[in-house]
């Protein structure tokens, strides 16, 4: 009996301690090297193995590259790109994480992969595509899901709800001043009350009498069949008269636009479509295309043939716990067997890496996935691109750490807020401490040391700073209702001396 | 015969000693008097002007009053000087009364370089430096002080301050010795720069260079090493008895 007993006993055990093999329906994975590393946060596995999926047993290697957004504040999803000023373009995984990490100051890039399905010979994605909210494309129409990403780590998953183009104008610190419903592109208003944009695929002349704000552009993207249309830019000049549309010109037309002046050329002007629904006040999104999880289920139908072959893939997923994940499966590696994963494979595996939510990015040749490499200081590409090189994609979604830039916040309109006075009195001692009287209402305080800008609350500050000239001003913030920011102070410039000179001087000074 | 001897003696005492009755030290010029013996000043390791007593060289001195030119009365004695001491002594004696002169202080720490000025006209004083002018203006037991910096000025009335550190008063010409056009000030007296050293921890002066025209103290040049690292402070002295201080207007 006793044996029987032990017998279960071991049986049982067996189950119960062999971690390497997961279940989930017919899907089967057992890893037979399984590699794991962290960086500031977020976690890279490399696991090599076999899965089992309706009995069929393949070979795979898979990358894994996950974070939490939720408890982790610095870390956020970005996504990248390496489009031009004017149009778009393609670039590797490398492109863009050099780019982001060169561009945005805020930001380091940890790793990613690629992103979006794309136009292969210009290279717009297929779907959504938003940056630092910014909405490059809303995508050509092909309704597939779009991922956004909150600046409060929140993801969203689905269809964002358009609402149209808008004209959005910021001001000089990045705040919206106002934004206006676009009407339509290319074409005139029907009416007084309706404004209109001009883009550069309009090839003709603008007629008189209606009021035009004629904007030079500095990014211009519009897709070949005119489906998406986004534009960035500075008032250049207002008119009523006729005007022979140019090339990186975008203009605004209508009827009582700009009466009141609120407009002018320090403004960054913006035309792009409106994110509404779960979309909104997304900074970053990119889009996908088949869903491989709901719910923690796998899917088992896809839209699409390509679906059932096997190829390299990459997914993107969510799980419970907010944690996102980044999947690359090798394939087309037939001399170590690696031939890939179909959709329904790839849906298993992100089931089993804890999905609730997962969906498809572009895979194949495009399929790539990249990670700071903290001893060389250099990014390595961890999957095997199975071009035999890293091919050049739309865009891509990264792992970043950092501090975002403050979202832009919306202004009233028209701005009736007062404007704050200017601190006085800007002081500085020989040990770098700045004083300065305090403005009544004031939010905070911007500090300009050295053309360095420091957001302050006190009206002081201690500085850090070296021996030699440094020059300081400084303005009173104001609030978003009723307190406009004040100009800045007189600037004053200041001597920091050696400290061994400046015991000397006491020497001679009266007051020293 | 014995005249004869006596002249002959007299003679060679005199070529070897040099010595000559008539001469206040007993000796002739060219020659000074060491332990009651006339020996020529350039056998002696000191400068002209100077000679060994003991192991230290100590300035030619009379025994009588009645001074030559070169010699200067201090007392009863005469010292001989040294065209260069005489220079020397003329230009410290006119700075200890100078009230009006300005005085322009570079200071070089590290890679950086700070500039300063000092300015006295005999009834007010004031400081400059990069960052701030200080003026004081003295009336009767108070002084005015004005604080000129960030673009305004404050005045206010105190009782006056230290006047200011002017160290060179205290120089006399036997602290330092000559060499080619400068004067190099005597380690035995680098406690008259004791203001310097105290400022900091550990400091030592390792050179003081004074330069000096017939009237005055022109360049001065104090290098020491404070708290470790070199510092060197150049003054020079401008403007004397011609410095007019403006006093600055309260809006």
């Amino acid at each position: 009996m006793k044996k029987i007993i032990l017998g279960l006993l071991l049986f049982v055990g067996t189950f119960l301690f062999i971690p390497a093999i997961h279940v989930h329906a017919e899907f089967l994975f057992d890893w037979e090297t399984r590699e794991t590393e962290f960086y500031e946060g977020v976690r890279h596995t490399e696991m090599i193995g076999t899965i089992q999926y309706n009995g069929v047993r393949t070979q795979q290697k898979i990358n894994y590259l996950g974070g939490n957004l939720l408890t982790k504040n610095d870390l956020h999803i970005v996504t990248g790109d390496n489009f031009r000023d004017f149009g778009w373009g393609k670039g590797t995984i490398l492109n863009m994480i050099d780019r982001i990490n060169e561009e945005d100051s805020n930001y380091t890039v940890i790793g990613g992969v690629n992103g979006d399905f794309y136009n292969t010979s210009v290279g717009y994605p297929i779907e959504a595509y938003v940056n630092n909210f910014e909405v490059i494309s809303m995508g050509l129409g092909s309704n597939r899901t779009v991922i956004g990403f909150k600046d409060n780590g929140e993801v969203v998953f689905g269809r964002p709800e358009w609402q149209g183009y808008e004209l959005i104008v910021y001001d000089e610190d990045g705040n919206i001043k106002n934004s206006l419903q676009i009407a339509g592109i290319n074409r005139m208003p029907v009416d007084n009350n309706e404004l209109t944009a001009y883009f550069e695929t309009f090839q003709g002349i603008i007629p008189a009498d209606a009021h035009k704000l004629v904007i030079i552009a500095t990014n211009i993207k519009i897709d070949d069949n005119e489906k998406t249309f986004f534009g960035k830019g500075h008032l250049s000049f207002e008119t009523d008269d006729a005007y022979e549309m140019a090339l990186q010109r975008i203009v605004i037309v209508g009827g009582n636009l700009n009466d009141d002046g609120f407009i002018d050329s320090t403004d960054t002007l913006v035309v792009q479509q409106r994110m509404g629904g779960d979309f909104e006040g997304v900074r970053y999104a990119i889009g996908c295309w088949e869903t491989l999880v709901t719910d923690g289920v796998a899917a088992d139908s896809f839209p699409s043939d390509h679906s059932i072959y096997r190829h390299p893939r990459t997914a993107i997923g969510v799980k419970e716990d907010g944690t996102v994940f980044f999947v690359t499966v090798d394939g087309r590696d037939y001399i170590n067997d690696f031939l890939g994963v179909t959709n329904f494979e790839l849906a298993e595996i992100m089931v089993y890496f804890g999905a609730v939510e997962a969906y498809n990015l572009d895979g194949g040749g495009s399929t790539t996935m990249s990670w700071y490499n903290e001893q060389t200081g250099t990014y390595d590409i961890l999957n095997t691109p199975s071009d035999g090189i890293v091919r050049s994609v739309s865009d891509g979604v990264f792992f970043v750490i950092g501090t975002p830039e403050p979202a832009p916040v919306r202004l009233p309109y028209p701005d009736t807020r007062a404007i704050l006075s200017v601190p006085d009195n800007l002081r500085i001692t020989p040990d770098g401490l700045i004083t300065f009287n305090a403005v009544d209402h004031a939010s905070g305080y911007e500090l300009s040391l050295d053309e360095e800008i420091i957001a302050i609350t006190d009206p002081w500050f201690q500085a850090t700073i070296e021996p030699g000239l440094h020059t300081l001003k400084i303005s009173a913030e104001g609030d978003y209702t009723d307190y406009k920011d004040s100009v800045a102070s007189a600037e004053i410039q200041y001597t920091i001396f050696p400290r061994r000179t400046k015991t000397i001087l006491d020497l001679f000074n009266p007051t020293g | 015969m014995k005249k004869g001897l006596l002249f002959g003696l007299l003679l060679l005492t005199s070529l070897l000693g040099g010595c000559n009755g008539t001469e206040t030290t007993g000796c002739g010029t060219g020659y000074h008097l060491e332990d009651d013996q006339c020996v020529p000043v350039e056998t002696s390791t000191c400068g002209i002007g100077y000679h060994l007593d003991g192991d230290q060289c100590v300035p030619d001195i009379t025994t009588e009053a009645g001074c030559s030119d070169n010699e200067l009365e201090v007392g009863d004695e005469c010292i001989l000087l040294t065209s260069d001491q005489w220079r020397l002594y003329n230009a410290l004696a006119d700075s200890i009364e100078l009230t009006n002169l300005t005085m322009l202080i570079d200071i070089v720490e590290g890679d950086m370089t700070a500039y300063a000025t000092l300015k006295l006209d005999g009834t007010s004083t004031m400081y400059e430096d990069a960052n701030e002018t200080v003026t004081v203006v003295q009336a009767d037991e108070t002084c005015t002080v004005y604080v000129e910096e960030f673009g305004s000025i404050e005045a206010s009335v105190a009782t006056c301050p230290d006047q200011p550190y002017l160290f060179f008063r205290d120089f006399t010409y036997d602290m330092f010795t000559s060499e080619d056009t400068v004067f190099y000030l005597n380690e035995s007296d680098f406690s008259l720069l004791d203001a310097f050293v105290g400022a900091f921890e550990t400091a030592v002066i390792d050179e003081f260079i004074l330069q000096a025209d017939d009237d005055q103290i022109t360049q001065m040049e104090l290098l020491m090493t404070a708290d470790g690292e070199p510092v060197q402070i150049l003054f020079e002295i401008t403007d004397v008895n011609q410095t007019v201080i403006d006093i600055p207007v309260m809006e």
